[in-house]
């Protein structure tokens, strides 16, 4: 049995537990990369970190509004896309290849498309905002403007995803709630609402888990579209920290606020797990 | 039975694989004696695409092996980091840039053995590539910024050699339908010469002061201080905010743009004016990739009205180093290709005519000038200028400076106007702590 656990084991250990506590290490020293000294200093690294006024007043608010947004917007359309395909209808399967598109598309091209589309020269969107007669905007120049485009492109390449397994989840509800409520005369929303929702918690909670866990890590797009500019405004936590260890070469704090980070993430995880776990014994 | 066939299977196997390893590596052995391979870490750029080319012909002539490892820019100083202190062997030369001198100053082999050096500028070398009284790099191309400007729309005589002349000029070329953007520039970290710092020293500014000191132990003696609150700086600041907002000359999302959005408008026709290295000059004039390609000129910086000099310049140079850490036979054949590049008549003249780039060997560019009056043209707008500086600080907490202040001044000129100088006094307070942890 050991035999067959150890080369897992063994990977496990070199490539993610040994990497951690290196970090870990880090996060406790005074290490950049062109002074590699290492002294020990305690939880100054942390301190420095928890104090700065851009990771508490910016990354963070930043993260989670990313999180809300971006999970609540892809839920809420892979629902409304799954509902509406679970039907036969004409083109059915053309359509359900199409829908899963964006999942296909490698997070950075899709980055790099929309922000071209969003260049304020070049791009598409002003073009289709001249063509209506209204002024063209400098889309990424503004907080709000930069973070509702990172928002919308995960949006869009998340959708999918949520699609499929919601779909999954439709095809095998019950049929018999549903066509007692019909005859009980309740409409398509008070069906939709009072059985398939209840029926569906169980998925839509380990879809919402998952994807908020991996909403919090977010990288690739936001690096892509803003490189958290301008000026700082839309940096998220991994960025932050991807800053301060490889742009700053302050190996020591971005260790520091990888380790913070982890903590938040093992919280908000450990949350909706406990929910997920309540949602499920009440769906039995 | 069958635990017979698995037997004979694995020793099959392992004779199989036994037996093509050795080959293998006999084969391989005899072919390493005799070649030598060098390994190059460069950025995809139409300057070092040249320096590689002739690099190629040295390798041909010399039976050496060139294996070419492209990195981008966006990552090249945290990989190249990564690699130098990690004593990594992707690497036997690499691309290093005047302002990481101090950064990777002690991971570096000195090549101050390198003869073709003793026929550069000194100012190119000191501060940004010395480390301990030692040469750390060995320049390939000198890299001055200036203005490109549209020859179809602006004379010789017309460009303007002020702030006010800019505005003007731009608005009338833009009023008379000429042009949809008077300027296009880089602003976004890490662009901002292209916009605030070419201003800011326009405008008798700089970054640190006492200004134009590049020397780390002077900066430590006035207290690492940053200057981007002086009032050269804050009206400079203004400047761009007024451009953007007010006179309407530059693209709104300028604040944004990185060197390559503003090349791009440019080279489409939707700009008069841009601010670049020469080195783009190649680039700009490429009927493949340019409309403006043929009617483009250069001209020094418009000063500002803080000016302190006629004109300002800044010089330094891109070098290829040498990791520390490599083998000692590798470290000659690399110095031996270094100096043969700059040594090489023919590889710095086509340098020049290819790029736009200055080749750093000064008996080049003493020919340059007898016989090539657009060299002459590029030196009056540069080099020649009555104020010569470096472009960058030599600190090793140079990139977190850098970035901190360029964040500022965007975080300026995309807020209130009034909010510029308090907005930049914050950024120098930060610049100023990061700058003494140095």
């Amino acid at each position: 049995m050991l035999a067959l656990i150890l080369p897992a084991l063994v990977i496990l250990v070199a490539f993610q537990i040994v990497p951690i506590l290196i970090g870990a290490n880090a996060s406790f020293r005074s290490w950049s990369l062109f002074n590699p000294q290492k002294t020990f200093v305690g939880l100054a690294n942390y301190r420095r970190i928890l104090a700065d006024p851009l990771f508490y007043g910016t990354v963070l608010p930043n993260t989670f509004l990313f999180m809300l947004a971006s999970v609540s917007g892809g839920l809420l359309a892979g629902l409304g896309l799954a509902t509406l395909i679970n039907r036969r209808f004409r083109g059915q399967r053309l359509v359900r290849t199409a829908i899963l598109l964006p999942l296909m598309v490698p997070p950075v091209v899709a980055a790099i498309m929309i922000t071209w589309m969003f260049n304020d020269q070049f791009g598409i969107a002003n073009v289709i905002l001249e063509a209506l007669g209204l002024e063209p905007v400098a889309w990424l120049v503004s907080r709000w403007t930069s973070l509702a485009i990172v928002i919308g492109t995960d949006i869009w390449l998340w959708t999918p995803w949520f699609t499929l397994l919601i779909l999954a989840a439709l095809q095998t509800l019950p049929v018999e709630p549903h066509e007692a409520a019909r005859m009980d005369g309740a409409g398509p929303w008070q069906v939709f609402r009072n059985i398939t929702l209840p029926l569906l918690r169980p998925v839509l909670m380990v879809c919402i888990t998952i994807r908020t866990i991996d909403a919090f890590r977010v990288f690739d797009i936001v690096w892509t579209i803003t490189k958290g500019g301008p000026a700082r405004s839309t940096e998220v936590f991994s960025i932050y920290a991807y800053k301060q260890a490889f742009v700053y070469l302050n190996f020591d704090l971005g260790a520091a606020a990888s380790m913070i980070g982890a903590g938040i993430i093992m919280v908000v995880g450990g949350v909706l797990y406990k929910v997920l776990s309540y949602v499920v014994e009440v769906s039995r | 039975m069958s635990e017979q066939r698995v037997t004979v299977n694995r020793r099959t196997f392992l004779r199989t694989v036994g037996g093509g390893l050795a080959l293998g590596l006999g084969a391989a052995a005899p072919a390493g004696a005799q070649q030598m391979d060098l390994k190059i870490g460069y950025m995809p750029h139409p300057i070092h695409e040249n320096s590689i080319k002739w690099m190629k012909v040295w390798a041909t002539e010399h039976k050496v092996a060139l294996t070419l490892v492209p990195t981008s820019y966006e990552v090249y100083v945290e990989k190249m980091t990564a690699n130098l202190t990690s004593r990594g062997g992707q690497y036997d030369v690499i691309w290093h840039n005047d302002d990481w001198g101090q950064l990777w100053g002690r991971y570096l082999e000195p090549v101050d053995d390198v003869p073709a050096i003793k026929k550069m500028s000194r100012f190119l070398y000191e501060p940004p590539f010395v480390w301990e009284g030692k040469d750390t790099g060995v320049a390939f191309v000198e890299t001055i910024g200036t203005f490109f400007y549209r020859t179809d729309l602006l004379k010789e005589s017309e460009f303007p050699r002020t702030w006010d002349n800019l505005v003007k000029t731009c608005q009338r070329l833009q009023k008379d339908g000429k042009v949809k953007w008077g300027f296009a520039g880089g602003m976004k970290y890490p662009h901002g010469w292209f916009t605030f710092f070419w201003s800011i020293w326009a405008n008798g500014g700089d970054l640190m002061l006492p200004i134009h000191e590049r020397r780390n132990e002077e900066l430590g003696r006035h207290g690492w201080k940053a200057a981007i609150a002086e009032p050269e700086a804050v009206q400079a600041v203004e400047f761009w905010w007024d451009n953007i907002k007010t006179h309407k000359i530059v693209p709104p999302g300028q604040p944004g743009y990185s060197r390559d959005d503003a090349n791009a408008i440019f080279m489409a026709g939707d700009a008069a004016i841009t601010m670049a290295d020469t080195t783009l000059y190649g680039k700009f004039n490429d009927p493949k990739q340019s409309k403006v390609a043929g009617k483009i000129s250069v001209a020094s910086f418009p000063m500002g009205p803080r000016a302190k000099f006629k004109s300002i310049a800044w010089r330094d140079a891109w070098a290829w180093a040498i990791p520390s850490h490599i083998d000692p036979a590798k470290k000659k054949m690399a110095k031996e290709l270094l100096n043969w590049i700059n040594l090489n008549r023919e590889a710095q003249v086509d340098l020049w005519k290819t790029t736009g780039g200055f080749p750093p060997n000064e008996e080049v560019q003493k020919e340059l000038i007898k016989t090539d009056a657009v060299f002459r043209k590029f030196r009056a707008a540069t080099v020649e200028s009555e104020k010569i500086i470096h472009g960058a600080f030599y600190f090793a907490r140079w990139p977190e400076f850098f970035a901190t202040g360029i964040d500022h001044m965007v975080k300026a000129v995309t807020g209130p106007r009034d909010a510029i100088k308090p907005t930049l006094a914050e950024g120098a307070k930060m610049m100023s702590e990061i700058a003494a942890r140095s």
